[in-house]
Formats: C-alpha cells, sequence, structure tokens
C-alpha cells in the first residue's frame, strides 16, 4: 500500500511515520503542506530544514533520497497540490494536519484520509471531546475513520476504543497521551486494512458536535480524570 | 455542581455590582434593576429554589423581541409547559438566510423570537445548533476585534441571550458552555468595561438564570 502521513509539521509528521515504520508491504511518504493558503519560502525551508535536527533526521534524510518526501507550497485542495497527489496514487492518507480537508483533495486517495480521533463516534464529534467526555461521565477513547469534508462526520470507522485515562493529574497529559497513540492505532487500521480484516462500523452522525470548552468546564472535566475522582463534589 | 455555585456566586456578589447603568443610556433603568436583582441579597437563595412561580406564561407576553428580552433577564425562569409545544415561531426559516450580513441576522432573529421562548420548540433544534457554531467557531476568534474597534457586537450578544433562553431548558451543557466561555472572555477578561450595550446586561442576568436552572437540575437528579 502507498501511504501518504499529511502533515503541516515535519517533525510532528516524521514522529508519526517513524512509528510506523515496519509495517508490512507499506511504502510511507511524508507530504508536508502548509496550513493557510501556502508557504512563504522562508517559512517552507525553515519547515523542512527543522526535520533534520529531530530524533528523525535518519529516517528524514532517507525518505529524501527515497523521494518519499512531498512538499506542497500550496494548500492541499489548490489545483497544483491535487495534481502531484493524483500523480502518485496513493491508497490511503493519514491525518497528521490541522486543517479540514475537501472532497477533491480526499479523492485524491484511492481508500481515503484516516483520522485518529481523539473521541469515541458517533457520539463525540468536534473539539475538546476528551474534555466533554469526561465532564458527561463517558467512556473516553480513540476512534479511527475515514474522514469526509465534515466535522468528524466521516461514516467509515475501522474501529473505535475506550481508553482509560489512569495516571494522569491534568488534561493536558492526558489529551496528549491520547494523540501519542495515533501511530499504534493507524499501524492497526493499515494492518487491518491491508487483511481485509475489518467490517466498517457506521459512524451514523447520531451525536452532538462539540466545541471548544470554557475555563470552568475544564475544571470541572480535570477533577472527572480518574487519578482525580475522589475530589469530585 | 460547586464548580457552578462559585460562578453564579461571581455573578451576583463580584461582577454585577461592577454594572456601572448610567452607561447604558436610554436603558439605564432596565440595567439598575437587572443589577438590584443579581445583588440582592436572597438573589441566589430565590434563582437555586426549586420553586420558583411565575405568573406570566411565555405566550402572553407583549412587546418585541428586544422588549421580552429585558423581562427574560429580569424575571426568574418563565415556565414552559410542554402543551405549548405545538407553537411555531412565524414561518420556516432557512438557514442560509441567516449568513447575511450581521444586522439582517439581527433583524431576522429579533422578528422570529420575539417570543423569546418558542427557540424552545423542537422546530428550532437545526437553529440553536447554527447559533452555537456562530458562537463558538465565527465569532469566537473575532468578537475581542470587534469590542476593541468599537463596532457593535449586538448581534452575538442576541445569539447569546437566545441561546441563554434555551440553556435553561435544554440541559445540554454545551450551551450553558457557550455562555460559560464568553463570560469568561468578557467579564472575567479585559473587555468587561468595554462592551457596548444593553444586550451584554441582559446576557448576564440569563446566564444567572442558566446556571441556576442547571444547578436545580443536578440537585432533583
Amino acid at each position: 500500500m502507498k501511504t501518504a502521513v499529511l502533515a503541516n509539521s515535519s517533525r510532528a509528521g516524521m514522529k508519526l511515520l517513524a512509528s510506523l515504520s515496519g509495517v508490512p508491504d507499506n511504502e510511507l511518504f511524508l507530504v508536508l503542506f502548509p496550513r493557510g493558503r501556502f508557504y512563504s519560502l522562508q517559512k517552507g525551508i525553515c519547515n523542512v530544514f527543522s526535520a533534520f535536527f529531530s530524533p528523525f533526521a535518519f529516517l528524514f534524510l532517507k525518505l529524501v533520497l527515497r523521494r518519499n518526501f512531498i512538499f506542497l507550497r500550496h494548500a492541499l485542495d489548490h489545483p497544483a497540490s491535487l495534481k502531484i497527489l493524483r500523480g502518485h496514487q496513493f491508497d490511503v492518507g493519514l491525518h497528521k494536519a490541522n486543517v479540514i480537508y475537501r472532497e477533491s483533495s480526499i479523492a485524491c486517495f484511492r481508500t481515503g484520509i484516516l483520522n485518529s480521533h481523539i473521541g469515541l463516534l458517533p457520539k463525540y464529534r468536534g473539539r475538546c471531546v476528551m474534555e466533554w467526555s469526561l465532564l458527561n461521565n463517558d467512556p473516553t477513547g480513540i476512534s479511527v475513520y475515514f474522514i469526509d469534508s465534515g466535522i468528524d462526520t466521516g461514516e467509515r470507522m475501522i474501529f473505535t476504543r475506550e481508553v482509560d485515562l489512569f495516571g494522569y493529574k491534568n488534561l493536558i497529559d492526558a489529551k496528549q497521551s491520547l494523540f501519542n497513540l495515533d501511530g499504534e492505532t493507524y499501524r492497526e487500521a493499515l494492518s487491518r486494512l491491508r487483511a481485509g480484516d475489518y467490517a466498517y462500523q457506521k459512524n451514523d452522525g447520531a451525536g452532538k458536535r462539540y466545541y471548544v470548552m470554557s475555563n470552568l468546564f475544564l475544571s470541572v472535566a480535570e477533577q472527572a480524570l480518574p487519578d482525580n475522582r475522589s475530589g469530585i463534589s | 455542581m460547586s464548580a457552578l455555585k462559585g460562578r453564579l456566586a461571581d455573578l451576583c456578589r463580584v461582577q454585577a455590582p461592577r454594572l456601572a447603568p448610567e452607561q447604558f443610556k436610554e436603558q439605564a433603568g432596565f440595567v439598575k434593576q437587572l443589577q438590584a436583582r443579581l445583588t440582592s441579597q436572597n438573589n441566589m437563595e430565590t434563582l437555586l429554589s426549586s420553586e420558583i412561580q411565575t405568573s406570566v406564561g411565555w405566550l402572553e407576553m407583549d412587546g418585541d423581541c428586544l422588549d421580552n428580552l429585558r423581562a427574560v433577564a429580569l424575571n426568574p425562569p418563565l415556565e414552559y409547559r410542554s402543551d405549548e409545544d405545538n407553537f411555531l415561531p412565524a414561518g420556516e426559516l432557512a438557514l442560509n438566510e441567516l449568513h447575511a450580513d450581521p444586522h439582517s441576522c439581527f433583524q431576522i432573529l429579533t422578528q422570529r423570537y420575539r417570543l423569546p421562548h418558542s427557540i424552545l420548540q423542537s422546530t428550532e433544534g437545526e437553529i440553536v445548533e447554527w447559533m452555537l457554531y456562530q458562537l463558538m467557531v465565527v465569532c469566537r476568534s473575532n468578537v475581542k476585534a470587534l469590542v476593541e474597534k468599537n463596532s457593535s457586537i449586538d448581534h452575538i450578544l442576541l445569539l447569546l441571550n437566545l441561546v441563554g433562553v434555551k440553556a435553561q431548558f435544554s440541559g445540554d451543557l454545551r450551551l450553558l458552555d457557550a455562555l460559560n466561555y464568553y463570560y469568561e472572555l468578557t467579564v472575567l477578561g479585559d473587555l468587561r468595561d468595554k462592551v457596548p450595550g444593553w444586550l451584554f446586561a441582559s446576557f448576564l442576568g440569563i446566564y444567572a438564570q442558566a446556571l441556576a436552572m442547571t444547578l436545580n437540575g443536578f440537585l432533583k437528579t
């Protein structure tokens, strides 16, 4: 399978890519593209070269030499970017960027673009879903699904998994622990896709869309972390 | 629960006394009345009492949307009976009509919600979701800039007032949290003395009621 990690930051992209190396029958690419409409020359160069000063420098060098590193000067849905993506005929994309994808970009990937969402779909869509799950006293976890152009509305889910947040006293660490699972969850999703060992679960859109949480509710959600529960009033 | 009680206490005992009614020009009387209510010794207890009685049904309210929002802000939550659920706000509203400029949006919403409690109707769910999206995605990032440029944010404050009415009765914590968020952004942020218009004061009154209603809901369960 030709798999592209889609990232706005070379370091973040390389971190994910490093955790995926060794997946059988899988050729990995890093596609770096701007969050906005285009990279200024200076920003682009800085972003690319920061990978050489990261723990993943050697892997990045190998990627560049194999021509498996793709730098897009324009946004992912720009005609020039779309042409490059189509030319590579990727099987699947892995979301590691801070953007919402348009259908034209998604269509460049044979099976689609996967997202490792840090909430349990279909109930929890949108932002701060880990915090909202805690506030509502619901299980926390991860859903891996194929993105569409909506906010966590992609219908095809590969799997969902509850993840307990024991050992964390604050929301930032707890959330980061869920984000850090993306390598593991994408690995599993890629293995399942390759083996055909899955049946799509349907994300039926029955859930609500959640938004940024106020400081007041963040403080309540933090108290609802398993390690802090004794202090709940 | 203690967090919500703490917020309600902050609103009634710390922030409400800082309102300066004279700054609200022709609505100074309303703001003065609201301030007196919010800061009165037993207001929190009244709000938190589960025995709130009201003599005014929401369908009998006179006046336009803005008059009625002032009335709602001043009075404990109006009773909402489910047998009134067949009342529909005037006509159908396509969401794309609301994508017009803020002034038109304000006009459309004040016409539709002449009776603010009609936002509680089940038919209004999609519009409430739209309001929440506007508040938490579209307006959130530019409200500070608008206030600092002395531009009107009446359309945002209207959304907050209407979402506040809905938050009192719906139990959907996302709605209450939109009010929490804007309270933190304006009152607890550095915009407290800069937000223009009485709709800001009525937002505080309705927010206090929404906090109290949510607390009452927790107490009952």
